[in-house]
């Protein structure tokens, strides 16, 4: 079943002769379940796509369908709602709000939601992440490793319909890379979650189970590498 | 937990807790402005009240007052529902007052002279009407029935008639009558065109009151209403045919040109309590109101300027900061109206602590300062009236809600801004990796010789301050703004209290205690007050003078020399001498002893006939044609060798003393009771050589005391038996004390204002100092963890905040005068000199040190960390 589908994205920055394009005619479908892994050389254009797929920043020209729903047909109210139900991001820097714990920062999209929080769910995602001792810390005493699983844990707790990481293991040592990784993969096993991630490291791309190659804004591969 | 938490208010908790620097600023700056509202608002409550008291105090509560008209149509117009309440004064009859002095004991009525009335009117109050009008009384109570009377205090001394307390009098009571009619003309009497009286008086019976009371004449009442020489008693019924003179009071204020219109032929039949209206700011000139208005306004604004700008900084720094946050914040799915939520969650913080704190505070000092206004002066009081002001503090509910409400607009207008910039954000904010500011678009490159000149560090800095000149901008106009006002300020306190230095001379120390005698003239029992009260603590001297009016001195023929001299002198009928008027003044021995041997005159310690009294010069002021004053001239350039007193009043027909006038002599310095009418002073003794014993006069007793206030006390109680003396009771020193008050006062408060306002400056440009270090604290770890060394950095951060302190001070300058050029040109006016030059200099200077040193304290407590931990905290 196909749950996102990008048509024909451009996103330009810029003006007149400096006119650069970071995304030049981007089209692509993924399904639900599937994991995906993003590569390319730094400033192809991985990110600027993930965040036109994750509604953060809204494209030149194109569409993109989450669900079959054109997602920038929305206003910005509804985007937000959109983003805080549909979508969990991680970031490679800066994931959190420094003055919140770790539980408030996990539950974040819920409560923004105006809903009750799933204890439960929160209870296991804590232990999945092996947050459980850490519920009430506050980010700056948690390591770098810690912190990228909080992330993961927000992005998670709303069980969203696609999961977007744009390099959450570019600032992690090879040990933490591996265990961020391992998390998205049992998410995306556990709860068939539709996970996109963005990376640098062949290593981590090789775990996906399609890769896509990114150059110069524009996608030269496309392949899946198992089922 | 049944309900969710609200993530938002939590965060904006935990940010304003976090951010622990910038919220104590902000929350002191929200304090001082609701404190310092506050403080305004109970200024011009107290203002207001103190108005709507004279109000009621001079003019009484009615609106429309009608005279001479008949009691029946008063009761036509009683039935008219705009009246909310009526009271009325009707005639009894009049009295002429054949033994008043002031009837000087003519049978016939006597002339209408401009200070007084030599009748005694006789009126019934209606029961409301002390309340109505406001009568005041001093001594006593209101009269309880018809046969009971309140008079004026003026009748107690006219001279000879005496109304004491409890004692009964007999009026035989006359109706008037002009050209057949009843009048009740209180102005006058009835006149034909030509002047001539036409009034005649026909008796109606006497009647007999007790008197239970004084009251003073209400300003009001001065001249038209009643006349001094009241005696009020008072009826429950209207009394047919006798006139009535009625005051109205309206349910609605406005209505009282319609209202007399609908009643009265001519606008001219009625009189209307303007100064009332206007204090209930009802009538169309409430100037009072607007200038009272005007000024709490101003005062009120600048301080919510300044507020607004501390307020304005801290958000929009706040927001800076966290700029990353917040598009976090919107990428994981907050809403725009989250994202105000939260400001306004930050703003209410602020709010719920500050606003109740500041009015506690507030009300507080208000209090402190009234009560501080009170004791200073009842005095104080005396500076603008001659009654002393009732400060009362109230915690009206208006007052404080009012307060609340301006604070909290003030805050929502200050976060106004930065909540648009914040709602605005874009989630991709987050994961953008350059700043916002300073994103430098055109490299400037500094010059060789600025490099050599101001060194690495300095070039560094200029470089640095190049690159964050938009951020600078807030610190930059906080600086400028924040020098403007304290200069704007001080003009304002320079040019307020340069009007209050004027009044600071003055008898400090004289009370002075006046009275007309009756026919018993200076009695000894008046003497034994005089030396009584002189003994009272803390008075040093005083002096007892008694003054008899209208002598006559008998002048040499022909020793007028000039026309003004000779104008003063009557001729004698048989052509050989002239007369000149005089008042004989008797001085106590003492002070008569005093005066002669101060100025090297024998006293004649015997004062046997014929020794030398003095005759002074009387000054006058002189105008020439066109009105100029030409200032005081004594009245005589020179005086004969010796002149012949003539006595007019006491058993004495006609008693010659020669006079041996000594000229050289200023007494006119060694009194304060001046009289244009030359003066003869004579030892008191003298006065039972003279006869004069008996002869009324004016009794003054003069006296220095080092505590007037308190030594007016004892007097006031010494004078308990003889209460209504203790109206004549003057504390001469009042007004120059009361000038000093008030000069003080409006020093306190005017700098006490000045002081608050640059305190806010102050913490404005030190909230944005600190948020320029702040915000750039990432770079400054990294600067050191490249290799800087502290002291480099401190350098090169201080020298970035001297370049834009210059930078505020050159644009304040530019525009200062550029204005005032403008001013210069456009109106012709100079103010160059408003502008104290040495005091600039000193705000300046202190703008220099607070600049420098806030960013020193402000560096070092951000740089304790060591650079990884710093590292660290800059990420989360
Ligand atoms: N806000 C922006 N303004 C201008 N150019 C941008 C902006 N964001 C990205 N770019 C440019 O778009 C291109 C793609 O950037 P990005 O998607 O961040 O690359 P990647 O994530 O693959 O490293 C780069 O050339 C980058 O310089
Ligand atoms: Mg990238």
């Amino acid at each position: 079943m196909e749950i996102l589908r990008a048509e024909h994205l451009t996103k330009t920055y810029g003006k007149d002769e400096n006119v650069v394009a970071a995304l030049d005619d981007v089209s692509l479908s993924i399904e639900k379940g599937e994991f995906v892994a993003i590569i390319g050389a730094s400033g192809s254009g991985k990110s600027t796509l993930l965040h036109m797929l994750g509604g953060v920043d809204r494209p030149t020209s194109g569409t993109v369908l989450v669900d079959g729903k054109d997602i920038f047909k929305q206003n910005d109210e509804q985007l937000s709602i959109f983003r805080r139900r549909e979508i969990g991001l991680v970031y490679q820097f800066f994931n959190l709000i420094p003055v919140l714990t770790v539980v408030e920062n996990i539950t974040m999209p819920v409560l923004l939601d105006h809903r009750k929080v799933n204890q439960e769910r929160l209870d296991e995602l804590l232990g999945l992440l092996g947050l459980s001792e850490k519920r009430d810390v506050f980010p700056n005493q948690l390591s770098g490793g810690q912190q990228q699983r909080v992330a993961i844990g927000r992005a998670l707790i709303n069980a969203p319909t696609i999961l977007l990481a744009d390099e959450p293991t570019g600032n992690l040592d090879s040990k933490n890379s591996q265990e961020v990784v391992e998390l998205l993969r049992y998410s995306n096993q556990k709860y068939n979650q539709t996970t996109v991630l963005i990376t640098h490291d062949e290593n981590v791309a090789l775990q996906a189970k399609r890769i896509i190659t990114i150059r110069d804004g524009r996608i030269e591969h496309d392949e899946v590498i198992r089922k | 937990m049944s309900r969710t938490p609200n993530i938002v208010s939590r965060y904006a908790k935990r940010t304003v807790f976090a951010n622990k620097g910038r919220s104590i600023l902000t929350l002191i700056g929200i304090i001082i402005a609701t404190m310092m509202f506050c403080i305004v608002a109970s200024a011009h409550q107290c203002a207001v009240d103190v108005l709507q008291s004279f109000a009621d105090d001079d003019y009484g509560k009615w609106h429309v007052q009608a005279y001479s008209m008949t009691s029946m149509d008063y009761q036509r117009i009683l039935k008219d529902d705009r009246i909310s309440s009526p009271a009325y004064i009707q005639e009894v009859g009049y009295n002429p007052g054949f033994n008043s002095r002031n009837g000087a004991g003519s049978v016939t009525i006597p002339y209408y002279s401009s200070s007084y009335k030599y009748m005694y009117f006789v009126g019934a109050m209606s029961p409301n009407f002390a309340e109505l009008c406001d009568l005041p009384v001093v001594l006593g109570r209101l009269p309880e029935n018809s046969s009971e009377a309140i008079i004026s205090l003026e009748m107690y001394s006219d001279g000879r008639e005496q109304f004491t307390l409890g004692s009964t009098i007999r009026l035989d009571m006359y109706a008037r009558y002009s050209e057949g009619k009843k009048t009740m003309n209180l102005q006058g009497l009835s006149r034909d065109k030509d002047g001539t009286i036409n009034e005649e008086l026909f008796a109606i019976g006497s009647k007999e009151y007790t008197i239970v009371g004084y009251f003073a004449v209400p300003e009001y009442a001065k001249w038209k209403e009643f006349a001094t020489n009241t005696v009020l008693t008072t009826s429950d019924d209207l009394m047919g045919g006798a006139a009535v003179n009625a005051f109205f009071q309206l349910s609605d204020p406005a209505d009282y040109i319609e209202f007399t219109k609908d009643h009265f032929e001519h606008e001219d039949d009625c009189l209307y309590n303007k100064d009332y209206i206007r204090m209930e700011n009802s009538a169309d000139d409430s100037r009072v109101h607007l200038i009272i208005g005007i000024v709490s306004g101003a005062t009120i604004s600048m301080i919510a300027l300044l507020a607004i700008m501390l307020i304005y900084n801290s958000f929009s720094s706040s927001s800076a900061e966290r700029l990353r946050a917040i598009g976090l914040l919107k990428s994981v799915g907050a809403t725009r109206r989250q994202v105000r939520e939260l400001m306004f969650t930050e703003a209410f913080l602020y709010s719920i602590i500050g606003i109740p704190i500041g009015i506690l505070l507030g009300q507080g000092s208000s209090y402190l300062l009234l009560h501080a206004l009170s004791d200073l002066g009842s005095d104080a009081g005396n500076y603008f009236i001659v009654k002393s002001i009732d400060l009362t503090f109230r915690v009206g509910y208006q007052n404080t809600i009012g307060t609340a409400l301006m604070s909290l607009l003030t805050i929502f207008v200050a976060i106004f801004l930065p909540v648009l910039q914040v709602s605005r954000v874009l989630p991709i904010e987050a994961v953008r990796v350059k700043d916002n500011y300073g994103r430098g678009r055109e490299r400037k490159r500094t010059h060789a010789i600025t490099a050599r000149l101001l060194g690495f560090t300095g070039a560094l800095s200029l470089k640095n301050y190049q690159r964050y000149r938009k951020r600078y901008l807030a610190t930059v106009i906080s600086i400028m703004a924040s020098c403007f006002m304290i200069l704007f300020a001080n003009m304002l306190v320079t040019s307020v209290t340069r009007n209050f230095q004027a009044e600071e001379e003055g008898s400090d120390n004289v009370i002075s205690y006046m009275n007309y005698t009756g026919d018993k003239g200076l009695t000894n029992e008046d003497e034994a007050i005089f030396y009584e009260l002189q003994g009272v603590d803390t008075v040093t001297s005083g002096r007892l003078e008694y003054e008899i009016f209208e002598q006559w001195v008998e002048i040499p023929k022909g020793y007028a020399s000039s026309e003004t001299d000779r104008a003063l002198l009557q001729p004698k009928s048989d052509g050989t001498n002239d007369f000149l008027e005089v008042n004989m003044v008797f001085i106590d021995d003492a002070s008569w002893r005093d005066i002669c041997n101060r100025n090297g005159i024998d006293p004649d310690p015997s004062l046997s006939y014929g020794s030398q009294v003095c005759l002074i010069n009387g000054s006058y002021l002189y105008y020439d044609e066109e009105g100029t004053n030409l200032g005081e001239k004594n009245a005589f350039s020179s005086l004969p060798e010796s002149m012949v007193l003539h006595i007019r009043y006491g058993e004495l027909d006609s008693l010659s003393v020669p006079l041996v006038p000594i000229q050289d002599i200023d007494l006119s310095k060694e009194t304060l009771i001046r009289d244009s009418v030359p003066v003869i002073y004579v030892p008191l003794s003298r006065l039972d050589y003279y006869r004069l014993k008996d002869t009324p006069g004016l009794e003054v007793f003069q006296y220095m005391a080092e505590k007037p206030v308190s030594a007016i006390g004892t007097m006031k109680e010494i004078l308990q038996n003889n209460l209504y003396l203790t109206d004549h009771l003057v504390d001469m020193g009042i007004n120059s004390r009361a000038a000093r008050a008030v000069n003080s006062l409006v020093r306190i408060i005017m700098y006490g204002y000045v002081a608050m306002l640059s305190f806010m400056c102050f913490l404005n440009v030190v909230m944005t100092v600190i948020s320029n270090i702040v915000f750039r604290r990432k770079e400054y770890i990294l600067l050191t963890a490249v290799g800087m060394s502290r002291k480099t950095l401190f350098r090169m951060v201080i020298f970035e905040s001297i370049i834009y302190f210059f930078e505020s001070i050159a644009t304040l300058l530019l525009i200062l005068y550029a204005s005032l050029g403008i001013i210069a040109v456009s109106t012709g006016r100079n103010l160059t000199g408003y502008i104290n030059l040495p005091y600039f200099a000193i705000v300046i200077l202190v703008h220099l040190l607070v600049v420098t040193s806030t960013t020193a304290i402000g560096l070092s407590t951000t740089m304790t960390d060591d650079v990884v931990e710093g590292i660290r905290k800059e990420y989360y």
